[in-house]
């Protein structure tokens, strides 16, 4: 306890003098009750007092091995109070603290587990995936990080994707999955209802249904199509083009399988449901 | 009243409120409910030291495998999940309590309680390396020399040798008892195995060669609600006041009539046998353990001297008065039922335990 | 196409000491399909097991949002060996 300043360390001191009080105290309410009273009870009769008419209690002596008992639990108080903290700030002889204590825990995890994981991170991502015990630890990692969004079968959930199937918004070769994984990605749909207005967006909708060979208002698909509210350099052009090519982040719209509908259609007639 | 012996001298006054141990040397009995007694110390030390060596479909009969989490009884496998039988277990022993005591008091203690069986078997131990009561008191006086050192030295040997081996054989229904002995015979034991064979091996030398009476008068909560227990019906260990009392030493020749005497010689061989060293000529105290050491005393002496058996006897409080004594009362009628009920089902549950479960995410 | 469905995780423990070949079945919702992709549900002795399953059904025979259904687990090998436990599942609200 190098610097000492009475305000800071008050309840250090607080908590030693009732600590130590204590342990003083028990010590003399132990001797204390020892000696014989006047007035008391001869050892093996009854005591002077009796309780509900007839109740009456015998003075007994105790065993003196529970007096060795209460010594030694005083005893095992000093010991231990040396050892480890609890006097205060004193932080024990042996320097025990919880941060040591999950430094270590670590440095044993670190030990057994490092290695595997040194081992994995050199191999290529190919090779882990046929490694059958990669490949379970790498599903309890999912279902532990991923399953809560993408679903315990990563068949996706609404506004995030399957990743069972091969429609893939940033590359699907492992550099990029790991490079998804790693980094996160954002996707950004812009808003179209200032431009387009809400029956602009309507039309859109209805076209986009229609090339993904859903049931439509045709009528409202076709103005889509050649809309006086869609960008000139866009206008009479299938509306598609401008999710053209396959583009880092930009859905196909003629994907029609139900698995690549995260957002739900205009006419939500799927469901999906469960983590 | 508890009896507190002599005089307290001015040490003992000064602590008045602890009083030094009085060590107890219980003397050897035999009569009618000694060999029962006897009998159940070998059925039951027996059952504990022979069963984890039992073999079942090549495995250990009854093994308590925590690592794997699975109980094996024979040809039984309890799960963690199969938890529910175990508690059920445990309400079915607390209600078996209940109603054997209502119906006769403290069987449990005097016949089948590990600290009654262990301290009998040490005592027995004892008696055969330091000899019998006379003989222990006079040692015990005795300043010491090397016949004493020798003497219990050797009994305190023996005392942990049996107790290492009840602690070996503790941790052998946890661990595979043959692996155990081999491991033992490398020295080669895990440190936890190290650390409960001794644990319970101490703990049976303390409680068995030590502490004996001790935890039956202090530690056990059994004698402390005992009255809550027993009622008027409760078959208890007695002695029978009305014939006894006056008492007072006559030759056996003497009209006790005559003399104005009651049955009991004051002998005081009921004391002397009583392990937890109380007088039961007092009455019904909660040190008793009923282990009806008393009872064989008296009805030796009473065959000597020529009178009737029974002085002190296997009784109820209502006999005693004369009254009329009912077993069967609302008491122990509902305990007996509610048992019954609850072991039924705890069988049938058992019995009928599908080995498959489901559980379903979400 | 336009099916609801619910995705269960089932842990199938075989708590006997030999291994069995189960069957796996759903009832509580008629024309509720399962779908699973082991047909063969093998579990050795003391083994614990982990099924993905898919229970689908056509919204149109879903009466509330919420309904309950059963799976039921019966080893091939012995018809005694037979669980049946209760699950929620979720249509739209």
């Amino acid at each position: 306890m190098g610097d000492f300043t009475f305000s800071s360390d008050f309840w250090s001191w607080w908590v030693i003098v009732l600590t130590v009080g204590n342990i003083l105290g028990c010590w003399w309410l132990i001797v204390w009750t020892m000696k014989k009273r006047a007035g008391e009870a001869a050892a093996g009769d009854v005591t002077h007092h009796t309780w509900d008419e007839n109740l009456q209690e015998y003075n007994n002596p105790l065993p003196r091995w529970w007096l060795w008992l209460y010594y030694s639990t005083l005893v095992f108080a000093v010991i231990y109070l040396v050892l480890y903290p609890g006097l205060g700030k004193f932080r024990g002889v042996l320097g025990w603290t919880g941060e040591v204590r999950y430094e270590k825990e670590m440095e044993q995890a670190e030990a057994r587990y490092g290695p595997i994981f040194a081992q994995y991170a050199e191999q290529e991502i190919p090779a882990l995936a046929a490694d059958d015990e990669a490949v379970r630890t790498g599903r309890r990692l999912f279902l532990n990080y991923c399953a809560t969004c993408h679903g315990s079968d990563a068949r996706g959930f609404p506004g995030f994707p399957n990743l069972t199937d091969d429609a893939w918004l940033y590359g699907g070769d492992p550099a990029s999955i790991k490079a998804t994984i790693l980094d996160g990605r954002q996707g950004v749909m812009p808003a179209w209802q200032d431009s387009l207005g809400e029956q602009g967006v309507k039309e859109v909708a209805e076209y986009v249904l229609q090339i993904n060979g859903r049931e439509v208002d045709t009528e409202l698909a076709h103005e889509a199509e050649g809309s006086a509210a869609l960008p000139a350099d866009v206008r009479g052009l299938p509306w598609r083009r401008r999710h053209g090519q396959p583009r880092p982040g930009r859905p196909q719209p003629d994907r029609c399988c139900l698995a690549v509908w995260r957002l739900a259609g205009h006419h939500p007639r799927e469901y999906r449901q469960g983590p | 009243m508890n009896q507190t012996a002599s005089t307290p001298n001015d040490r003992e006054v000064e602590n008045a409120l602890y009083q030094k141990r009085k060590k107890i040397y219980p003397r050897e009995v035999h009569g009618l409910f000694a060999p029962r007694c006897v009998l159940g110390v070998f059925v039951l030390l027996g059952l504990y030291y022979v069963i984890p060596w039992v073999s079942y479909e090549g495995h250990q009969a009854v093994l308590f495998d925590l690592p794997a989490r699975k109980f094996h009884i024979f040809g039984l496998v309890f799960w963690p999940q199969d938890f529910f039988y175990l508690a059920m277990l445990l309400v079915i022993a607390a209600l078996s309590l209940f109603f054997f005591t209502a119906l006769a008091g403290r069987l449990w203690c005097g016949y089948a309680c590990p600290q009654t069986v262990w301290t009998e078997a040490f005592l027995w131990m004892e008696r055969k390396i330091e000899g019998d009561r006379p003989r222990q008191m006079k040692l015990d006086k005795a300043p010491m020399s090397l016949r004493k050192f020798r003497i219990k030295a050797t009994k305190h040997a023996v005392w942990l040798a049996f107790a290492g081996w009840t602690g070996f054989t503790f941790v052998g229904f946890f661990t595979p008892i043959r692996e155990l002995g081999v491991s033992l015979a490398n020295l080669s034991l895990g440190p936890w195995e190290t650390f409960w064979i001794i644990f319970y091996s101490f703990a049976t030398y303390g409680n068995a060669g030590w502490l004996r009476e001790q935890v039956c008068i202090y530690m056990c909560p059994y004698a402390r609600f005992q009255s809550a227990m027993f009622d008027k019906d409760t078959l208890i260990i007695s002695y029978d006041e009305a014939r006894g009392e006056p008492r007072g030493s006559r030759k056996r020749s003497d009209d006790r009539a005559e003399k104005g005497l009651g049955d009991c010689i004051d002998c005081t061989l009921c004391v002397q046998v009583c392990p937890t060293g109380i007088d039961i000529r007092n009455g019904l105290q909660y040190q008793c353990i009923g282990c009806a050491a008393c009872i064989d005393a008296c009805n030796d002496v009473m065959d000597k001297m020529d009178y009737p058996r029974g002085l002190i006897r296997y009784t109820t409080q209502n006999r005693l008065e004369g009254k009329p004594v009912h077993v069967l009362r609302p008491r122990t009628l509902v305990y007996g039922l509610i048992l019954l009920a609850l072991l039924g089902g705890l069988v049938y549950a058992i019995a009928t335990r599908v080995p498959v479960d489901l559980n379903i995410h979400p | 196409m336009g099916l609801v469905e619910n995705i269960y995780t089932l842990k199938l423990i075989n708590m006997d000491e030999r291994t069995h070949a189960y069957r796996l079945s759903v009832e509580g919702l008629e024309q509720a399909e399962l779908v699973f992709d082991r047909d063969a549900l093998e579990v050795p002795a003391g083994a614990v097991a982990e099924l993905l399953v898919q229970v689908r059904i056509d919204p149109v025979h879903l009466d509330r949002p919420s309904s309950e259904i059963f799976f039921i687990l019966e080893a091939q090998d012995n018809p005694d060996i037979r669980i049946r436990q209760s699950g929620r599942f979720l249509g739209p609200s």
